[in-house]
C-alpha cells in the first residue's frame, strides 16, 4: 500500500520525448540522468546542493526563457528538450566565454588526467588553441591566456602557492561554487568564500588571506571538487621556477 | 487594468501571494531605485511619502502578511527621513501596530537601508540582501510570490505601484482608467533627463507623446534638435527623433522596439556621438554585475574591452563576436541585468550604424 501512495505520487515528465517518472523534488538535471542523459555540467556535482551558475545545463521547457536543469524542479507534464541548436550555440559560447581567460597550460590535467573545461571544450567543438604545456611549444607564452571564440582574452589573476597542499590559480577558476559548497556544506571547515564583486570576484580564503596562512586544514575536498586547474594538488611542477620561497604572485593585481 | 512597474498587473500578483497558505507573509516595497536616469520613486517617497505607507498597508492587508519592509537605496536619505517621520505619524494614528483601528488586523513597517548597488534592486537579489547573504539573484522560479523572503510567500512592489494603490481605491477604477489620454489608461510619472531646459520628475497621463513631454521640460536645451531617446533607462534601446510621435505606455513603447522600462526619459540633443554613450552604459551593467553566473560576469566586461577599445583606436568593433555575447547574455544569464545589458549598443548600432565602426547597416539582428 505504501508502495501504491509513493507510485501516485511521483511526478512524470518527458525528456527529449522519453517519458520518466521522478520522486517530487527531483531536478530535472536528475530526472534526465534517469534516462542516461548526462547533461553537461561545470558548477554541479550531485554530493552539492546545486546552485545554477555555469549554466551548462540549460534546457528548454517550453518557456520563453531556458532553464537551469540543475536547480529547477521537474514538474507534472513538464516536456523538457536537452539538445537543439540553439542550446548548442548557447552551450559552446559559454564554454568560449570562459576559455577565454583560462590558461592556455593548465597545472590538472598532467596529475588528475582530467579537467572539466577542457574536455567540454573539445566535446563542444569550441574555438581555442590546442593545449600545450611549458616546455613543448619551444618558448615561453608571454600571456597564459589566448583568445576563445574571438572573445578577447583576459589575464593577469594571482598564483597562491602558499599552501603546502594545494596550489592555487586564480586565472583557471571559473567560480563554479563547487570549492565553497564543498568546504562550507560537505567538510564544514567554512573556510573558503567568495570576494569581490562582478569580473573582479574570486574565490577567497577567510577574511582574504593567502590560503597557506588560513585557517585551511589541508583536507583535500576544495581540491577534489575543482572541475578546473584552479585547485589542484601541489607537486614541484607547479613552483615558479624563479620562486624560491613559497607565496603569493600578482596578488595586487586583483 | 492597473499596471505595476514594469507593466504586469498588479492585481495577479497581489492574488497570488494572498491564495498562498504559508505563513508568515511579507510586504516588500522596493526603493532600490538605481537604474541610471531614474529618480521618480525618491520625488514620491519625499514628497507623498502617506501614499507609499498607505499602499504597503493596503496591500499588507490584502495578502494577509503582518509585516512590511521598505527597501530603500541607501543615497536616500531625505526620502528614508519623510518615510520615518510618516510611519511615526501612522503609529500614533493607530493605522500601524497591533489591532489597526480596532480591528484584529496586526502591521509593522520597518524600513531597510540596502547596503548598496544596483543588483538589488533585482527582487530576489534584494531578498538575498535582506537575509545577509551576498547580493546575488536567484535561479526563477520559484519567484516570490510563493517562496520570498525566508522562504515566505511575498508581495514585492515598487514605489510608484503602491503609491499609486489607495487612490485608485478611493476614486475607483473608471476614475483611473479616465486618467489617460486618447484610449490608453492611467497616469505615469516618468523621470525625465538628458538634454532638456527643465530635467525632472512629470506625471503624465498615459497617452502622452514623448515629443509633448519633452516640450513639458522646456524643449530640447540650446535650441537643438532631437537625435535619440530612451524612453525606458538605462537598459531600454535608444529610439531615433522620429519616434518622439510615440504615445507612452508600456504595450505602444515596445511596439517600436524599446520599453518603458523603469519610466526614465533620457534626451539626446543632435551633435551627441551615441557609441560613447552606449559604452558608458555597457560599462556600468559590467561595473554592476554581481559575478554570480558566467555570461553576465564574463560576457559584460569583454564587451566593455571590445567597445573601449573601439573608441580608442577607431578600429572595427567585430560585429560578429559582440552577437554571440548578446545572445549569450539574453538566453543564459540569471537575471535581468544580463539580459539588457548589451541593449543600448545593439540600438544604437541598429538606427545608427555609421557611428558604430566595423557595423554595417545590415549587421546587426
Amino acid at each position: 500500500m505504501a508502495r501504491q501512495g509513493r507510485d501516485e505520487q511521483m511526478i512524470g515528465l518527458t525528456i527529449d520525448g522519453r517519458p520518466v517518472r521522478v520522486l517530487p523534488g527531483a531536478t530535472i538535471w536528475e530526472a534526465a540522468r534517469t534516462l542516461g542523459i548526462d547533461l553537461p555540467v561545470l558548477c554541479h556535482d550531485p554530493r552539492l546542493e546545486p546552485v545554477g551558475v555555469c549554466r551548462l545545463c540549460l534546457v528548454e521547457v517550453g518557456e520563453p526563457k531556458l532553464t537551469a536543469a540543475c536547480v529547477r524542479g521537474a514538474e507534472e507534464g513538464m516536456e523538457v528538450r536537452t539538445s537543439s541548436e540553439r542550446l548548442e550555440v548557447c552551450r559552446r559560447g559559454l564554454v568560449e566565454l570562459l576559455l577565454s581567460d583560462y590558461p592556455v597550460d593548465v597545472s590538472r590535467l598532467p596529475k588528475t588526467g582530467s579537467d572539466a573545461l577542457v574536455e567540454l571544450a573539445g566535446e563542444l567543438g569550441a574555438d581555442w588553441p590546442a593545449r600545450r604545456r611549458s616546455g613543448e611549444t619551444g618558448e615561453a607564452p608571454g600571456s597564459r591566456t589566448e583568445p576563445a571564440g574571438g572573445i578577447p582574452a583576459g589575464d593577469g589573476r594571482a598564483l597562491d602557492h602558499t599552501s603546502k597542499v594545494i596550489f592555487v590559480d586564480h586565472q583557471a577558476c571559473i567560480l563554479c561554487d563547487r570549492c565553497i559548497r564543498g568546504c562550507d556544506d560537505l567538510q564544514v571547515n567554512e573556510v573558503i568564500g567568495r570576494t569581490g564583486k562582478g569580473y573582479r570576484t574570486r574565490i577567497a580564503f577567510d577574511l582574504d588571506v593567502p590560503m597557506g596562512e588560513s585557517t585551511c586544514v589541508s583536507c583535500g575536498e576544495c581540491e577534489k571538487v575543482c572541475p578546473t586547474g584552479a585547485l589542484s594538488l601541489r607537486g614541484w611542477e607547479t613552483l615558479p621556477e624563479d620562486a624560491a620561497a613559497p607565496g603569493v604572485e600578482g596578488w595586487e593585481v586583483l | 487594468m492597473v499596471r505595476s512597474r514594469v507593466g504586469s498587473a498588479i492585481h495577479m500578483k497581489w492574488k497570488l501571494v494572498r491564495g498562498e497558505e504559508a505563513r508568515p507573509k511579507y510586504v516588500v516595497c522596493n526603493a532600490d531605485e538605481s537604474e541610471p536616469g531614474t529618480f521618480k520613486d525618491r520625488v514620491i517617497m519625499e514628497e507623498l511619502p502617506h501614499l507609499v505607507v498607505e499602499g504597503i498597508a493596503l496591500g499588507a492587508f490584502v495578502v494577509g502578511a503582518e509585516k512590511g519592509i521598505i527597501y530603500i537605496r541607501h543615497e536616500y536619505g531625505r526620502a528614508k527621513a519623510a518615510l520615518e517621520a510618516e510611519l511615526d505619524r501612522a503609529r500614533l494614528a493607530g493605522l500601524l501596530g497591533s489591532g489597526v483601528l480596532g480591528s484584529d488586523f496586526n502591521l509593522e513597517i520597518e524600513i531597510f537601508v540596502s547596503p548598496g548597488g544596483y543588483i538589488l534592486g533585482e527582487e530576489t537579489a534584494l531578498l538575498e540582501a535582506l537575509e545577509d547573504r551576498r547580493g546575488e539573484p536567484r535561479n526563477k522560479p520559484p519567484f516570490p510570490g510563493q517562496v520570498g523572503l525566508r522562504g515566505r510567500p511575498t508581495l514585492m512592489n515598487n514605489v510608484e505601484t503602491l503609491a499609486l494603490v489607495p487612490g485608485i481605491l478611493r476614486h475607483g477604477v473608471s476614475w483611473w482608467e479616465s486618467a489617460g489620454r486618447d484610449g490608453h489608461s492611467g497616469l505615469k510619472f516618468i523621470s525625465v533627463s538628458g538634454h532638456v531646459e527643465r530635467p525632472g520628475v512629470y506625471e503624465i497621463p498615459t497617452g502622452t507623446t514623448v515629443a509633448e513631454l519633452i516640450e513639458l521640460a522646456g524643449g530640447v536645451s540650446g535650441d537643438r534638435a532631437l537625435k535619440a531617446f530612451a524612453p525606458g533607462g538605462a537598459s531600454s534601446n535608444f529610439l531615433p527623433a522620429e519616434h518622439a510621435d510615440v504615445p507612452i505606455d508600456f504595450a505602444t513603447i515596445e511596439e517600436r522596439g524599446s520599453m518603458m522600462g523603469s519610466g526614465a526619459l533620457v534626451v539626446v540633443a543632435e551633435g551627441t556621438p551615441l557609441l560613447p554613450l552606449a559604452a558608458n552604459i555597457v560599462r556600468f551593467f559590467r561595473n554592476e554585475s554581481c559575478g554570480k553566473c558566467v555570461p553576465c560576469r564574463l560576457g559584460t566586461q569583454k564587451a566593455t574591452e571590445m567597445i573601449e577599445a573601439t573608441i580608442e583606436s577607431g578600429a572595427p568593433l567585430d560585429w560578429s563576436v559582440i552577437r554571440k555575447l548578446n545572445l549569450l547574455l539574453g538566453e543564459t544569464s540569471i537575471c535581468g541585468l544580463g539580459y539588457v545589458a548589451l541593449n543600448p549598443l545593439i540600438s544604437v548600432a541598429e538606427h545608427w550604424p555609421g557611428e558604430v565602426p566595423g557595423c554595417s547597416a545590415e549587421a546587426p539582428e
